[in-house]
């Protein structure tokens, strides 16, 4: 057992040290990693009402495995797959404390104890997922959006609709662009797909072991176990995903988590070809698709929202956020081979970069702004309403 | 075009062209008001239209109809006229605000769209 915590100690310490050499501390704390696993990273804890809190319930052979049958969820680590999630309501106020004693399986069954089906508001449903076709077009700089009969076949239809849905299917089965279109982009989906597995570098720290130095003494104290992920690849807090929009800069943000960015990017610009050529097919289809649509469907919204279900022109500044990430990862892999020497122009770079990024992203987000219109527009006869009333009653007065 | 632009820009032709009429209607009598009452009855009844045409989907003519049927109740309250003139001016109001819609919209459409 010393031998195999010096030798944990060993290959983390050195690391682990370097990453802190110029932070000057008394009292540091080891990581111990354990091997890449495939694991749940949870985010969106922060919209949980104050008293309730999330547990992960670990597989038979997981918890075996950590002598621990579940885990208090926190934001950014990782757990591993096979488990439920569970939400517990705070209700006497020692809940959490009896969640950390893993001893009475029995909390489960508790009234203010519900097992969620629907996690996908706090997890990132991107890895070791069998859809991956779906996000990998989240992700790629194409001017198109593709949705009915590319990604998914099943929608919920009117029975006046069945009709226009069938001839559609049936004009798009048999032309050729379209066949084209759909197998060139299973085939980057594919592609992308297995090259994800082999960059994901993740590593999940098993224990923190505290270090005290006193009187010139090394004193190792092992702390509760707990699960991190290391500093640098941990989330940053106020990482709020939570719109279909915000999709693209989510994947991208996990990409850069999971240790894939610079694949990713490769991957991109060495696929630029294959790009434009969905590029050039989409905007031919996309205008072809528009006219059959206006044959065969006279009201002007369900022709749209058609329309927009196949097919959709992408927003350009998420394209551009797109480019931007992989000219900037590139740029970044540039640098790096050419070992910089000058640290000071490089972390002005790196700052430069984030700045760049910040811009990209709130311009993204003030873009967003005409849905909020929508959601004030779809208030807006209950405020009139209400304004008219308080103006009959003051002009009755 | 986007559904959310379509809807915005639908809302906005509504709301200029019923106040327009309406105000020369009424000879630009208490003008301020008219613009506030007639700006609140459509932001009541043009939200109302779009969900019931779109999501409940429901027929066109009813709807309108319906609509033209609320602003009536509108108009008698808020500004005291008879029967008939709240229903003349609804009617008049809603058909103009549709005809002008369907006639500028082709044209929006090419330009916010294919250019």
């Amino acid at each position: 057992m010393i031998f195999l915590l010096i030798l944990v100690l060993y290959f983390t310490l050195i690391p682990y040290k370097k990453s802190l050499s110029n932070d000057i501390s008394f009292n540091e704390n080891l990581f111990v990693f354990e091997n890449k696993i495939h694991c749940l990273i949870f985010k969106n804890l922060q919209n949980l009402p104050e008293n309730k809190f999330l547990v992960y319930k670990y597989s038979e052979s997981t918890a075996l495995k950590l002598k621990r049958p579940w885990s208090i969820i926190e934001e950014g680590k990782c757990y591993e797959y096979g488990g439920e999630i569970f939400e517990v309501e705070i209700v006497n106020g020692n809940e959490i404390e009896e969640f950390k004693n893993y001893k009475n399986e029995s909390i489960f069954q508790k009234e203010n104890v519900r097992k969620i089906y629907d996690s996908r508001e706090f997890v990132f449903d991107f890895i070791n997922s069998d859809n991956y076709f779906f996000n990998i077009l989240e992700i790629l700089p194409t001017k198109y959006d593709f949705g009915l009969f590319i990604r998914y076949n099943a929608v919920s239809f009117r029975e006046g609709e069945i009709k226009a849905f069938i001839k559609v299917e049936e004009t798009l089965n048999s032309n050729k662009d379209f066949m084209t279109l759909k197998e060139e982009l299973e085939e980057l989906a594919k592609e992308f797909n297995h090259i994800l597995r082999n960059c994901d570098k993740r590593k999940r720290i098993e224990h923190i072991i505290n270090v005290n130095y006193e009187n010139g003494e090394i004193i190792l104290r092992k702390e509760k176990e707990v699960f991190l992920l290391e500093d640098n690849k941990r989330l940053e807090k106020d990482f709020i995903v939570n719109s279909h929009e915000k999709m693209t800069i989510d994947y991208l943000k996990l990409l850069e988590v999971i240790g894939c960015r610079e694949s990713y990017s490769e991957f991109i610009n060495y696929k630029k070809d294959k790009i434009n050529k969905i590029d050039e097919l989409s905007e031919k289809l996309y205008y072809e698709l528009r006219k059959l649509l206006e044959d065969i469907i006279k009201n002007e919204y369900k022709k749209e929202f058609l329309l927009e279900e196949i097919l959709k022109p992408k927003d350009p500044t998420i394209i551009s956020y797109i480019l931007n990430y992989v000219k900037e990862t590139q740029n970044y892999i540039e640098k790096s081979s050419q070992k910089l020497t000058n640290e000071e122009t490089h972390a002005n770079k790196l700052e430069e970069t984030k700045e760049n990024l910040q811009k990209i992203n709130s311009d993204y987000l003030i873009k967003s702004k005409s849905d909020r219109i929508l959601k004030i527009y779809f208030i807006l006869p209950l405020f009139s309403l209400l304004i008219l009333l308080i103006y009959l009653v003051i002009k009755k007065k | 075009m986007l559904f959310k632009h379509f809807v915005i820009l639908s809302f906005i032709i509504t709301q200029f062209f019923e106040i327009i009429l309406i105000n020369l209607i009424l000879k630009f009598k208490n003008f301020l008001r008219t613009i506030f009452l007639i700006f609140l009855f459509n932001s009541f009844t043009h939200p109302l239209a779009i969900y019931l045409y779109v999501i409940l989907s429901w027929n066109y003519f009813l709807i309108e109809g319906f609509i033209v049927f609320i602003e009536s109740i509108f108009y008698k309250v808020f500004f005291n006229f008879s029967w008939q003139k709240s229903i003349t001016l609804s009617f008049c109001a809603n058909t103009f605000s549709i005809l002008v819609g369907l006639f500028i919209k082709d044209s929006l459409i090419k330009l916010l769209f294919y250019n």
